[in-house]
C-alpha cells in the first residue's frame, strides 16, 4: 500500500504520498504502524537512483514532524 | 528518527535545477528544531535519555549542524538556520538545565537584548520573535568570528565557510573570504607558542575536513 512513496517513477505520485502521511489521522495511523515509520525513513534520504525528487524528500520530512504531532512523540520509535 | 533529520541536514543533492538539497535541508532544519523542542516539552525523562537529549553531545551535535548552515552560502539558508538556531536558544534552551560547551557565548549570541533591539528596528517581528539579519553575509560572518577558535563548533563552522568561499555570489564569497582571511592573519601574527598551536590546529582542522569530503 506504501510502496508507491518509494518507487513511483511519478514524481507527482512520490511527492503526493509523502505529503498525505502527515495529514493521516491517529486512528488511520495506528493501522500502518510501524510500517510507515520504515517507509518515511527511508523516503526523507536520497536513493541514489535516476528519479529520485528533492521535493519528495522535503514533503517526507514536514510528515514526519506531522506523524509525530498526530501520534504523540511518546509512541513514535526514537 | 533524529539521525534522519541529521541526514536529511546533509543533503547537497545537485540536478538541473541546481542546489535541490537546499530544500531538504531547510526543510530539516525546522522540523529537527520542532522535534527537540516536542522531546523536552514532553518532560518524559525516558524519551529524553533514549535521545540523549540530557548529554552535553547532544546539544553540540544540534548547534554544530545549525552552525554549519549558519555559514553556508546560499542566503535563505543561512535565515533559516539563524532563525531556527534564535527559536531555539529563546523557547527550547529553557526547558533543560544541561550544560554545554559554550552554552552562555551563544545565548549572548542568539538572544541578546541589544541585538534582538536592533532587529526590532530593522526586520519584521514573526512567530513572538525580532530575528536578527542572518541573510546578511557580512553580519553572520563577522558574528561567527568568535568560535573559530572553538573546539566544538570551529570544524563545522569551517565547513559552511569553505562552501561560501567557494561559491560564486559576490558578497557571500567576499564576506566569508574577508572573514577567512582576517581570522588567518590573525593567526599569523600571533607569536610564540600559542601563535603557532592556532596554526597548527587551523590546518589540522582543514585536513580532517579535506579528507572527510574526499571523494
Amino acid at each position: 500500500m506504501l510502496k508507491p512513496s518509494m518507487s513511483d517513477p511519478s514524481t507527482a505520485v512520490t511527492r503526493g504520498y509523502n505529503m498525505a502521511f502527515g495529514v493521516l489521522s491517529k486512528e488511520i495511523l495506528g493501522h500502518v504502524f510501524p510500517e510507515l515509520i520504515d517507509t518515511v525513513l527511508a523516503n526523507s534520504i536520497p536513493k541514489g537512483q535516476d528519479n529520485d525528487d528533492a521535493e519528495s524528500r522535503k514533503q517526507t520530512l514536514k510528515s514526519i514532524l506531522q506523524i509525530i504531532q498526530t501520534f504523540g512523540v511518546t509512541n513514535v520509535p526514537v | 528518527m533524529i539521525e534522519t533529520f541529521y541526514k536529511a541536514l546533509d543533503d547537497y543533492a545537485v540536478d538541473r535545477r541546481g542546489d535541490v538539497g537546499s530544500w531538504v535541508r531547510e526543510e530539516a532544519m525546522n522540523s529537527l528544531k520542532d522535534y527537540v523542542h516536542i522531546i523536552l516539552e514532553s518532560k518524559d525523562t525516558a524519551l529524553i535519555s533514549a535521545v540523549g537529549a540530557n548529554t552535553p553531545e547532544f546539544f553540540e551535535k544540534f548547534v554544530s549542524e545549525y552552525l554549519q548552515q549558519l555559514n553556508e552560502k546560499i542566503d535563505k539558508i543561512r535565515e533559516v538556520a539563524g532563525r531556527c538556531l534564535q527559536s531555539f536558544f529563546k523557547f527550547t534552551l529553557p526547558l533543560t538545565d544541561t550544560d554545554f560547551s559554550q552554552r552562555s557565548e551563544l545565548l549572548c549570541l542568539f538572544i541578546s537584548e541589544e541585538a534582538e533591539k536592533d532587529a526590532f528596528d530593522s526586520e519584521a517581528l514573526y512567530d513572538k520573535m525580532a530575528f536578527l539579519p542572518w541573510r546578511n553575509a557580512k553580519f553572520v560572518f563577522s558574528a561567527m568570528k568568535p568560535f573559530f577558535d572553538s573546539e566544538t563548533y570551529s570544524e563545522s563552522i569551517l565547513k559552511g565557510l569553505i562552501t561560501s568561499s567557494g561559491g560564486l555570489t559576490e558578497s557571500t564569497l567576499k564576506a566569508s573570504q574577508n572573514s577567512l582571511f582576517e581570522y588567518l592573519s590573525e593567526a599569523a601574527k600571533a607569536a610564540g607558542e600559542d601563535g603557532t598551536q592556532k596554526k597548527r590546529a587551523l590546518v589540522n582542522k582543514l585536513i580532517k575536513i579535506f579528507t572527510r569530503c574526499q571523494k
